[in-house]
């Protein structure tokens, strides 16, 4: 794809590293091709190609270059990819390089080298904490500036196509889980897994070893990757140890629950084929081992922020894993040893090391003959107080410190320099202990945030429990995984601890800025300098919650991860109080930012939630039904013929055409989704007595009964038929809808208020296909299709329940009514449901049976003033329905105390009432507002609203709904309005009956 | 993410349980004889600590059984789980 | 109106997956299947539950119909070379078996106590069958239970969540597990479990 030549790679060391030099990998940045190799981190690739600027900064469009080789980086975010798999912000020091790679700056416009916002930078005093919002906010038109600014103001930008790739979820298991495969995690593993203790090892690099793969140093006198090798090979013959490797550990929840995401391809240029891209893990352990190391903390001074400035530890990392040479003349600025490790460790690689500028008066000797002998001038006493070059670092100015810190002294002198490698000390990363509900503790020996008193089984160990040298690190794990293997029960393993060979260590003198002027860079993503913390303080801010939300500090796409505790550390100066006293913001997941991708997993698009089908359902999809959501359940709407295509008039003609064929000869309807409860036991009339509110100790075995259910406050939960098939047997029907919360509401009346009584219940709904025919012929063509053949009233009178069988099928057969009609429901074993709908609908053939669907079936209930969702709102009372001689005053059920209560008996509640248009055409929304007068004055006195509607009956040939009025029936003939502000709809309305069709109830008899 | 430990299917994910809620309050176990504040104290009045906490949650993709939860509200530790018979508070005190 | 025993309808019943299952292999095909899926169909599937914990005699007519006992642990099942009984709730099981006869017409014949209830769902639930080296791994995509071998032995069950779903999953043995699921969803969990075994090859039977 791109050329292969080599030309570009000036800063490449010539041997050495990590990387494959034999596996040359092309790339582009902002379109320029490149070249790196197999084994480069996407920023390795671009400093080996000697490029340093690679971004702008958020606020003063500065220019930026790579400062870390890490997770913590906070300036190296790019666009990856382009058109649909584009990703913005992703930290080029975490991306491995594949072929083909594209990547893009950000946050610059129209390039990186003429960004038209760097005016920013020159009017800088105006941008300080809050300038936005105190300058834009509360003056007119926010909502215009507000575009330009976020443009201005931004990180990168995604666009809108659909993700091509799939992402995964797995859940995971272990006795022990070791976060980060670093020196500790590896020892902790080592000795957890010779246990025999389950152990799952994860971690976010492709190689395992944590730090140690590009350090230098010994573990029992050999180099340390030959530790991490037979460590790995001694784990991966371990059946019960489990390693992930590219999966990050991002938020640690309750019950020792761990997220992590594992970068299945992240590293290739597009997934293999049937992979998927990303994949979230659940891991729930007994045990967590934290051991993610520590993060380098840079130092705050004055232009502290220019391309060529990095972390110590990040220089020392290109140089011995990536081979890079990240620059030519390098001075050093520290406050603590680490920086020595780096002088030495890039002097001995032959990089022009002219410096170690060390804030501290002593050093060891150890580190002093170490320069003396490489030649590197050591500066003691001393700060780097400000920087100088545009696109990147020339040189330096340094000068003397007084020894609280506070001044500099009068005299500075230049040092030319391309590289300056800063080490402020390390905080130990305690992000997941935090996570899991740990506050941690400011530790004045490392001038760092460590784990406290642990919440759930977390134990931090090694770098992120503070303990940073490479022995403290071994140690640590290898107690760590011992003690928490012999905890859970596992036997005792002999192991012993492995010898290193670092220096003693100097410790660390606290330096949290340096005195000087200028911009001088704290959170180096979201731009927030030291200034910006005092003006927060000046203005009253205490906490350092708020101070982060107000000068933005840490709240970037790395959360602070360099810059927190330099932050509240300048805040406790400020305030003159201990940073202990002032602490340290929590931390929350993610750890790392993640995409949406693997939280959604699979579940997106028709996925998104499960769809359940009738028995029925192909039969419905063959003869053009249009299905609604009924919860999870596909229901036909309607039934559309040959040649008419889904239109609102093809849908009216549809329904009218159902409704028609229905009343006039006969219709089958789908009701398999009505919720079917099996109801068994001595007490099943007692226990149908005590939830109902009408009386079922009479009901006669092969009869069926309307029920109505209250909830404990009286208002209406549910309808439905019950049937006893036997002495002590039962069959119930709940409504669609609520059919899950009626089997949760009985079996806790079963379980927690009468444990006493023998009833057992059982969900059906799924066993039972279920039809409802209806319609003056519904007798004739169910005679036809059973194998009786006798359905007549002295067979099945109105109410009743039989068993009979169809083709020798066994079916149930009510003779309930939700039409008006003469009706029968039929439930079959659902296996036979198709076979079933298919004899019924062939033998009914003559008769011009017709489907019809929920719509159809709504109108007919309208049309018979039955109440359903509409009205079963969770508002109303029996009473409000006309329901009231449900209410059995004979028996205790559940809801009768309440009934009585002063709202419900008060003579103003709205109560079901029948409204037609008085145009006769007009269409009601459902939900609209009923008043008296439209034109009335704001806030217009609310009579009640329009629960169900039919935008037209088939059968009364204009429009019906159903609503709830105060007053109710006494108010019948009069007019009033119905308004649907929203839709701007207002028509007048005449209160009739709700029964509007058949009010003898006839046609019930055929 | 809290894990619920069932008496009979043993620990499992709060998702595979429906939250019913506090489990201290009893329907009066004669409800003629209730007077209103008590039926107006089992149906409306409902503490919100901060710490121990008795509910229940019903095992609802599980054995579907209600289960007593001690729960503390500010941690989310389940403390102590049992039936709906079971006194947690008591032995959980008794146990400390 | 005493319940009518019946013998088997002479219709075919029709699966809810019938016509579904499109045999062959799918996904990942650089390897063997690491997945095999089939359906199981027609099953009799009869639940059982008693009030309190089971009376002797119970223990005895079960103990003579199917030759093995109840099991009386949670999370547990029996089984014989045709049957399985299945734990699914205090006091609760289900039988489950190829249908090859009239299953509860026959426990309704030896089990006449009322403190019994009797619930035939048959219809109720299908059955998906999977096998081969990847099932463990397969399910820890769609249940957060532990399948590890010595943690999820053969014969054990759960009730559980599964890719969104109530499901009752069985081991049959070493890597071949049955998943049970609500009639309507059979179709949404194949699907999914398609999904999640395309990564590692799968076939279908």
């Amino acid at each position: 794809m791109f050329s292969k030549k080599n030309k570009q790679q000036t800063r490449r060391l010539s041997s050495g590293g990590l990387i494959n030099r034999s596996k040359p990998i092309g790339f582009k940045f902002d379109g320029k091709p490149l070249m790196g190799y197999d084994g480069d981190t996407l920023a390795s690739a671009l400093l080996a190609n000697n490029i340093k600027l690679v971004g702008r900064s958020f606020k003063y469009h500065r220019p930026r270059g790579i400062y870390t080789a890490g997770t913590e980086e906070p300036n190296a975010l790019m666009a990856l990819r382009t058109n649909a798999r584009i990703e913005p912000n992703t930290r080029a020091t975490n991306i491995e390089l594949f072929d083909g790679l594209e990547a893009k700056s950000q946050n610059r416009w129209p390039n990186l080298f003429f960004d038209f916002m760097q005016i920013n930078n020159l009017a800088g005093p105006l941008f300080t904490a809050g300038f936005y919002y105190k300058t834009f906010m509360g003056i007119p038109g926010w909502h215009f500036y507000e575009h330009f600014i976020r443009k201005a103001a931004g990180m990168g930008s995604t666009n809108l196509a659909r993700d091509p790739d799939t992402y995964d979820k797995k859940n995971a298991f272990c006795d022990i889980l070791i976060i980060g495969g670093g020196p500790t995690g590896l020892s902790a593993a080592l000795t957890a897994g010779r246990s025999g203790a389950r152990v799952l090892l994860i971690d976010s690099s492709k190689l395992l070893g944590g730090q140690l793969i590009w350090e230098l140093d010994q573990i029992d006198g050999r180099p340390a990757f030959q530790w991490i090798e037979s460590a790995l090979e001694e784990l991966k013959e371990m059946k019960n140890v489990t390693i992930a490797q590219r999966t990050t550990a991002f938020g640690y929840y309750d019950s020792n629950v761990v997220n992590a995401i594992e970068s299945v391809s992240d590293h290739l240029p597009t997934p293999d084929p049937h992979s998927v891209r990303q994949r979230l893990w659940q891991i729930r352990a007994q045990k967590v081992i934290i051991a993610t190391g520590a993060t380098e903390r840079p130092l705050v001074f004055s232009n502290n922020d220019r391309p060529g400035i990095m972390l110590a530890s990040a220089a020392r990392r290109y140089v011995n894993q990536f081979a890079v040479k990240p620059g030519n003349r390098v001075v050093i600025f520290a406050n603590n040893d680490d920086g020595y490790k780096t002088a030495v460790n890039l002097a001995e690689k032959d990089i022009d090391v002219r410096a170690v500028v060390d804030s501290r008066t002593h050093v060891n000797q150890f580190w002093k003959t170490k320069l003396d002998k490489l030649g590197v001038e050591l500066i003691l006493g001393s700060a780097v107080i400000n920087t100088h070059g545009h696109f990147g670092l020339t040189g330096i100015d340094i000068a003397s410190l007084s020894s609280d810190q506070k001044s500099i002294g009068s005299q500075s002198s230049f040092m030319s320099a391309d590289l300056l490698a800063i080490s402020g000390g390390w905080s130990p990363n305690v992000h997941l202990y935090c996570h899991a509900g740990g506050r941690p503790q400011y530790e004045a020996s490392i001038a760092a945030f460590i784990p406290g008193v642990r919440s759930q089984s977390e134990y931090p160990a090694g770098a992120s429990n503070g303990a940073f040298s490479l022995i403290d690190c071994v140690t640590e794990g290898t107690n760590c995984g011992s003690q928490l293997a012999t905890e859970l029960g596992f036997s005792k393993t002999i192991f012993s601890i492995p010898k290193t060979d670092e220096p003693t260590v100097t410790p660390i003198k606290a330096l949290w800025r340096i005195p000087g002027k200028g911009k001088k860079f704290v959170d180096i993503q979201d731009d927030v300098t030291e200034s910006d913390i005092k003006l927060a303080h000046q203005e009253g801010y205490i906490s350092v919650e708020h101070l982060k939300r107000y000068t933005t500090l840490g709240m970037g796409t790395d959360q602070g991860k360099t810059s927190n505790m330099n932050g509240h550390a300048i805040m406790a100066e400020e305030r003159g109080e201990a940073i202990e006293t002032v602490g340290t913001t929590m931390f929350r997941p993610p750890y790392i930012p993640i995409a949406m991708g693997p939280l959604a997993g699979r579940d997106i698009g028709q996925s998104y939630s499960a769809k359940r089908k009738s028995a029925i359902h192909n039969w419905h999809h063959e003869n053009g039904a249009i299905f609604v959501d009924a919860g999870q359940w596909l229901r036909p709407q309607y039934y559309l013929r040959n040649g008419e295509t889904n239109t609102t008039e093809n849908m009216d003609v549809a329904i009218t055409r159902e409704v028609q064929g229905t009343r006039g000869n006969v219709g089958m309807v789908d009701v398999s989704t009505l919720g079917k409860i099996d109801i068994q036991g001595a007490d099943s009339g007692e226990f149908l007595n005590r939830i109902y509110t009408n009386g079922w100790t009479k009901l006669a075995i092969g009869k069926a009964r309307y029920g109505l259910m209250l909830r404990e406050d009286g208002i209406v939960f549910d309808d439905g038929t019950t049937s006893r098939l036997s002495e002590h047997h039962y069959f119930m029907t709940t409504t669609t809808s609520n059919a899950a919360s009626v089997l949760s509401h009985m079996e806790y009346c079963l379980q927690i208020h009468w444990p006493d009584l023998d009833v057992k219940i059982s969900s059906v709904t799924e066993q039972w296909a279920a039809m409802a025919i209806a319609g003056p012929k519904s007798r004739d063509v169910l005679e036809k299709s059973i194998d009786e053949k006798n359905l007549s009233n002295e067979a099945l009178p109105f109410m009743g329940v039989k068993q009979i069988s169809i083709d020798g099928i066994p079916a149930l057969i009510f003779r309930i009514s939700f039409s008006g009609e003469l009706a029968y429901e039929v439930n079959v074993p659902a296996d036979y449901g198709e076979y079933v709908w298919r004899r019924i609908m062939k033998k009914g053939k003559t008769d011009n049976i017709i489907p019809y669907g929920t719509e159809a079936m709504a109108i007919m209930r309208i049309e018979k003033g039955h109440v359903a969702g509409g009205e079963l709102d969770g508002r109303t009372t029996p009473d409000d329905l006309g329901l009231n001689k449900l209410i059995s005053s004979k028996k205790e059920f559940i809801g009768r105390r309440l009934l009585n209560r002063e709202g419900f008996i008060d003579p103003n509640r709205p109560k079901l009432v029948g409204l037609i248009p008085i145009d006769g055409k007009s269409r009601i929304r459902t939900g609209s507002i009923l008043v008296k007068d439209p034109n009335a004055s704001l806030p217009m006195p609310k009579l009640g609203h329009v629960s169900s509607g039919a935008y037209l009956s088939p059968t009364l040939k204009h429009p019906i709904s159903l609503g709830l009025i105060k007053g109710g029936t006494d108010r019948i003939g009069e007019t009033v309005w119905a308004t649907s502000p929203l839709h701007g709809e207002t028509n007048e309305v005449k209160i009739v009956d709700p029964v509007f069709y058949d009010k003898q109830g006839e046609r019930l008899n055929g | 993410m809290i894990r619920i430990k069932c008496p009979y299917c043993g620990l499992r994910d709060h998702s595979e349980f429906n939250y019913i809620g506090d489990a201290t309050k009893l329907r009066p176990v004669n409800p003629e004889v209730a007077n209103d504040d008590e039926w107006f104290d089992y149906i409306y009045v409902r503490d919100n600590p901060r710490g121990v906490h008795q509910e229940y949650w019903q095992h609802i993709t599980g054995c579907r059984s209600y289960v007593k939860v001690l729960r503390n509200t500010v941690t989310h530790e389940v403390l102590k789980t049992g039936l709906p018979s079971d006194d947690l508070l008591f032995s959980y005190e008794a146990e400390k | 109106m005493a319940d009518k025993t019946y013998i088997l309808p002479p219709i075919k019943r029709l699966s809810a997956l019938a016509g579904q299952i499109e045999s062959g292999r799918f996904g990942n095909i650089k390897t063997e299947p690491g997945i095999f899926i089939k359906e199981n169909h027609p099953l009799s599937i009869v639940q059982l539950e008693t009030r309190e914990p089971p009376a002797k005699d119970f223990l005895t007519v079960i103990k003579n119909l199917f030759e093995f006992d109840v099991p009386l642990s949670p999370n547990t099942s029996s089984v014989s070379d045709k049957t399985r009984i299945i734990w699914t709730g205090p006091n609760r099981w289900l039988i489950i078996e190829p249908e090859t006869r009239d299953l509860i017409s026959l426990v309704k014949s030896q089990i006449n106590e009322t403190s019994i209830s009797i619930v035939d769902l048959s219809h109720a639930r299908s059955s998906i069958e999977i096998d081969g080296s990847m099932t463990r791994d397969l399910l820890l995509k769609g249940a957060a239970i532990d399948f590890h071998p010595e943690a999820f032995l053969i014969n054990h069950c759960v009730q559980t969540t599964f890719f969104n779903l109530s499901a009752l999953i069985c081991c049959l043995d070493e890597n071949r597990f049955n998943i049970f699921i609500a009639r309507g969803f059979a179709l949404d969990l194949l699907q999914k479990v398609q999904e999640a075994a395309e990564e590692f090859g799968y076939e279908t039977l």
